[in-house]
């Protein structure tokens, strides 16, 4: 058993500090492996802050690695080490004098890459705060993962990513592994899944041989899905036409990363899409709004082309680029024209109303319900959990306290479909004047638990019928706990 | 034996006498919430309909795309 080494350095030094070590660990001598284990990693921490520090730890067990380890690489001739290298990235404030300083790591920690000694595909498990990066104003799905560095014990902050090795996992594998680690860490509904588990759920819709990989069709990653417990609903573009970028986009509001497949004449990729950039005046500018009634538009905040942000096992985590050219951030120009042609939702089983049926009972609910007369007012609906939801309405102070009281002791399921109602002048200040609460558990009717229209108040069930009545409104702050902002705003 | 009011309930019936001390219209007073919502129903019943036969074809679509690169 090898002991502990470990050490910290710049970024400018670490491409060479890595190179010795797979050197001396691994022994990899051929001077165009070690070039190109070196391009590999100084591609991937190009866009990370220059003023970074990193720790490398050696020999680090990774979970992922030596699933495939065993599974895989153990069966070959060659001989592949089953130990890591682990790179922990903190701010500038860490040297070697305070590495032991408790408090200070954890001020300082922004995530982990696990290196495989896979080369040249060496970039394995890593979860990085989006703050390590250069540019970081994006909102996204992100989750607290339990970790160590230099023997403390630490919380990385971000989505889960892994590139792909290129035997036994492909982007087909990497995407799924990424979805079902950042579910299985952040609910306990869920398992984690690793590439074994992975090719053995598909074993039974399989024809060939699994190992080494080949890719996986798109319709396996919906089965594998399904099979761990989700609800799974897919989207494609050419069926659901122009509702189809919409629907995405509730689905992303909803901090539900979703995996998107892209598609050229030659290329199937697939790939996370975890969140989006922040609503800039300039894009809300140009939604343009649909007239309801005459006395009534609607600008429909799903029509606001703000870019996505992906997690592709291509490219470092938190890619940005617009819904129509979701891979322009490829260097290659035969990724350019690629586009999503459809997208695998994994929703929590007990979500039987899905993102497009919310959004069409908000628009005839305000469309038939004669408020807002004589207004222009933006729209958003998002699926949040009515758990998250009360705590954000415990929480508000700027919302009428007889309306905050009545909206904290309706009795909600466990997933709520919510479309905020912001007048027109609103929205970017965060501030709604409207609500429509729906039960996302009702597959056949609409139930609604709760919803503000000026100053009336409305809810119907079929248990306990409908109830209206007049309350005191004014502008409160929107619900914005779906996906969280790394900007510097 | 005596019904326990729940909160929502206690809540509304107090903003109902308040408004009828204040006399105060009712909540959308001048529209038959019956109708809409009917309407509604109809309308969401034929969207759902067609979602359905997008999703099918929809997975029919997904069943053809290989993910490898």
């Amino acid at each position: 058993m090898e002991n502990i080494t470990t050490d910290l350095v710049s970024k400018e030094d670490l491409t060479n500090k890595i190179e010795e070590w797979f050197k001396g660990f691994y022994t990899i001598n051929s001077t165009s492996s070690l070039q190109n284990i070196k391009t590999e990693v100084s591609g991937f921490i190009n866009n990370l802050k220059d003023n970074l520090m990193f720790l490398l730890e050696y020999p680090y067990v990774d979970k992922l690695y030596r699933d495939t380890f065993y599974s895989y690489y153990s069966s070959k001739t060659i001989d592949y080490s089953r130990n890591c290298v682990r790179v922990s990235i903190f701010n500038p404030s860490v040297n070697d004098p305070n590495l032991f300083d408790t408090e200070e790591i954890k001020k300082a920690y922004l995530g982990f890459i696990v290196l495989r000694p896979t080369p040249p595909k060496v970039i394995g498990r890593n979860v990085i705060n989006p703050l390590a990066f250069i540019s970081h104003d994006i909102n996204i799905c992100s989750l607290k993962i339990n970790t160590t560095a230099n023997y403390h014990k630490l919380l990385a902050s971000g989505f889960p990513h892994s590139t792909q090795d290129g035997e036994t996992i492909t982007c087909a594998e990497t995407t799924l592994w990424s979805i079902v680690e950042y579910f299985s860490n952040k609910y306990s509904n869920y398992s984690p899944l690793l590439p074994s588990e992975i090719h053995q759920i598909l074993s039974h819709f399989s024809y060939v041989r699994q190992i080494p990989s080949s890719g996986l069709a798109a319709a396996q990653l919906s089965f594998a899905l399904k099979k761990i417990g989700f609800g799974v609903k897919i989207y494609a573009r050419q069926a659901f036409t122009s509702e189809f970028e919409d629907i995405l986009r509730i689905y992303v509001e909803s901090g539900i990363p979703v995996i998107g497949v892209v598609q050229n004449a030659s290329i199937g990729h697939a790939l996370n899409i975890v969140g989006r950039t922040s609503y800039s005046k300039e894009e809300y500018d140009k939604i343009v709004p649909i007239p309801a009634r005459p006395d009534l538009n609607i600008k429909n905040i799903a029509k606001c082309n703000t870019k996505l942000v992906f997690v592709d096992d291509n490219y470092p985590p938190y890619q940005t680029a617009e819904i129509t050219s979701p891979t322009s951030y490829y260097s290659s120009p035969i990724w350019h024209s690629c586009t999503i042609t459809s997208f695998i939702v994994p929703l929590y089983p007990k979500v039987y109303m899905e993102g497009g049926e919310a959004r069409k009972i908000a628009l005839d609910l305000l469309t038939r319900l004669n408020a807002f007369k004589n207004r222009t007012v933006a729209i958003k609906t998002f699926l949040t959990s009515s758990r998250s939801y009360k705590d954000y309405l415990l929480k508000l102070t700027d919302i009428d306290p007889t309306l905050k009281n009545l909206l904290l002791c309706l009795s909600m399921p466990k997933f709520i479909w919510v479309t905020e109602i912001f007048d027109e002048d609103q929205f970017l200040n965060n501030k709604c004047e409207g609500l429509i609460i729906l039960d996302a558990t009702e597959p056949k009717q609409f139930h609604i638990i709760g919803s503000v229209f000026e100053d009336n108040f409305l809810k119907k069930d079929t248990n306990s019928g409908v109830k209206a009545l007049k309350i005191n409104t004014t502008t409160f702050t929107s619900y914005n706990n779906n996906l969280t902002y790394y900007g510097d705003n | 034996m005596a019904t326990i009011k729940n909160n929502f309930d206690l809540l509304v019936e107090k903003l109902e006498a308040q408004a009828n001390a204040d006399g105060s219209a009712a909540a959308f007073q001048d529209i038959n919430l019956q109708e809409v919502f009917i309407e509604i129903e109809d309308s969401l019943e034929q969207y759902r309909a067609e979602t359905e036969k997008k999703h099918n074809d929809s997975k029919m679509e997904l069943a053809n795309i290989i993910l490898s690169i």
